[in-house]
């Protein structure tokens, strides 16, 4: 009785989500309706339960220890599947990488650390920044470091800066990392004077993102407002806009650098109004 | 990488980029996935902040285990949903072993709360309490979170009719523990 049952509970639930009333879902089980009610009836009450949401900062500060993990992946050899060690030709594979990893970071000054080794730095461009996040595009890659009220920020050309937010993304980066618990948050963060080559050299092509509001549409072109300033923002034929572009639009741009200090787009997605960053300006 | 880039990726290819440890990837990830983990780390333990705390253990664990991670067909969520289970069955074995009670983690009653909070969620609620941390999770993940019978075997790692039996024996024991909730009132 009770494999009918559970075929018959299985049934019913599967025509409820389809859109069929309880009472018809029932009308068809014969005699197992007066068993099967209460069963469907409790089944079905689960999904009256609630969830209170998030409470405010709760996902951030998990976004924050989740980038501080995938800066420490970046500091470290990725975790292997199978043992590394298990066979003498592998281990010598994986001792050469490290030692080449390690005389590359340190040899380009890519990555160094201070009197303390819980104070490592890191240097690169900056491509999007986030409200408690910096990526940083450095010759290893693309490296996460979070970001706190403690955070200093200062500019080579213009000296401090009121926040990470005002970073222009595709500015070269130097930062001071401090460990923090499980976590590697930026303490200091110098914005160096535009095409550094000695950090750019090495860098692979990288894309920057940044989010703001259209302030002048051209035939060509779009500024945007966002949080570090205005921005040019160049269409080209492959540029992809998922909408109408206007005045007061909030927009994600997602592109590349140009050396003039605009940007080329590759996507531009109109964001639901109230959604684009606030403006620092 | 744009978000509206990201919607185009299929899980594999959202795999192979996690893989290469883009943040853009991973933010993508955990922008989409978190909300999920929470809720369901939530319905379990009724605590909103270790339901977090938990929640943001999920992302942690998946960046370290993604190299080790071989898409196959199962869709990443499911992934992280069992992670998330072993983290909670970890969580509760260690609460229980040492039990004890946090002001942080206890939520203040308000008017708001208790008026929203139906006597029907109450009571599902203790009852759910009572169910094997099995039977509970399948009710969450069939009944809450919608999914299918295929999508949750893959989660708890059982074939369907394991998952069917299972729901079957939930549902059955959950209507016990409130017939004997409404006998007692």
């Amino acid at each position: 009785m009770s494999d009918k049952l559970q075929w018959e509970l299985e049934r019913c639930l599967a025509n409820i989500d389809a859109g069929d009333p309880l009472e018809e879902c029932l009308a068809n089980t014969g005699a197992a309706a007066a068993e099967l009610r209460p069963l469907l009836e409790t089944a079905l009450a689960v999904r009256h339960l609630s969830v209170p949401p998030e409470r405010d900062g709760g996902r951030e500060a998990g976004r924050r220890r989740l980038h501080s993990t995938l800066l420490a992946a970046h500091q470290r050899p990725a975790e292997p599947g199978p043992r590394p060690f298990a066979h003498p030709l592998r281990a010598a594979g994986v001792l050469a990488v490290i030692g080449l990893f390690l005389a590359v970071g340190f040899g380009a000054g890519l990555v160094r650390f201070g009197t303390s080794p819980a104070e490592p730095r890191i240097s690169g461009i900056a491509s999007s920044v986030h409200e408690q996040s910096l990526v940083v595009q450095t010759a290893e890659g693309p490296v996460a470091v979070g970001l706190d009220e403690s955070t200093q920020v200062s500019s080579t050309s213009t000296g401090l800066l009121g926040s990470p937010q005002q970073i222009r993304p595709g500015s070269s980066v130097k930062i001071v990392l401090e460990a923090r618990g499980n976590n590697l948050t930026a303490t200091q963060i110098e914005v160096l004077e535009e095409s550094e080559p000695d950090i750019e050299n090495d860098i692979p092509d990288y894309d920057v993102d940044f989010t703001g509001t259209v302030t002048q549409v051209g035939a060509a072109s779009v500024v945007v407002r966002a949080p570090f300033g205005e921005a040019m923002v160049n269409l080209t034929p492959s540029s992809q806009v998922s909408g109408p572009l206007a005045p007061g639009t909030d927009v994600e741009v997602h592109g590349r650098p140009i050396a003039d200090g605009s940007y080329s787009a590759e996507t531009i997605t109109v964001l639901p109004a109230s959604t684009a960053s606030p403006q620092a300006q | 990488m744009s978000t509206a880039q990201m919607l185009d990726l299929t899980d594999e290819d959202l795999v192979r980029n996690a893989k290469e440890m883009r943040p853009d990837v991973w933010d993508y990830i955990y922008d989409t996935f978190y909300p999920k983990m929470y809720r369901y780390l939530y319905l379990h333990l009724e605590d909103r902040s270790a339901a977090e705390d938990l929640a943001a253990d999920v992302f942690e664990q998946a960046v370290r285990g993604i190299g080790r991670f071989h898409y196959k067909g199962v869709p990443l969520s499911s992934w992280l949903y069992r992670i998330a289970h072993h983290l909670l069955v970890d969580f509760i074995r260690a609460r229980k072993r040492a039990p004890s009670l946090s002001i942080e983690n206890i939520e203040p009653p308000s008017v708001a709360r208790f008026d929203e909070v139906s006597e029907l969620r109450h009571d599902i609620r203790e009852a759910m309490s009572k169910l094997t941390t099995e039977q509970r999770q399948v009710l969450i993940l069939r009944q809450f979170e919608g999914y299918d019978v295929e999508t949750t075997g893959r989660i708890m790692g059982k074939k369907d009719n394991a998952v069917k039996s299972l729901h079957f024996r939930a549902v059955n024991s959950l209507r016990r523990l409130m017939e004997g909730k409404g006998e007692d009132r």
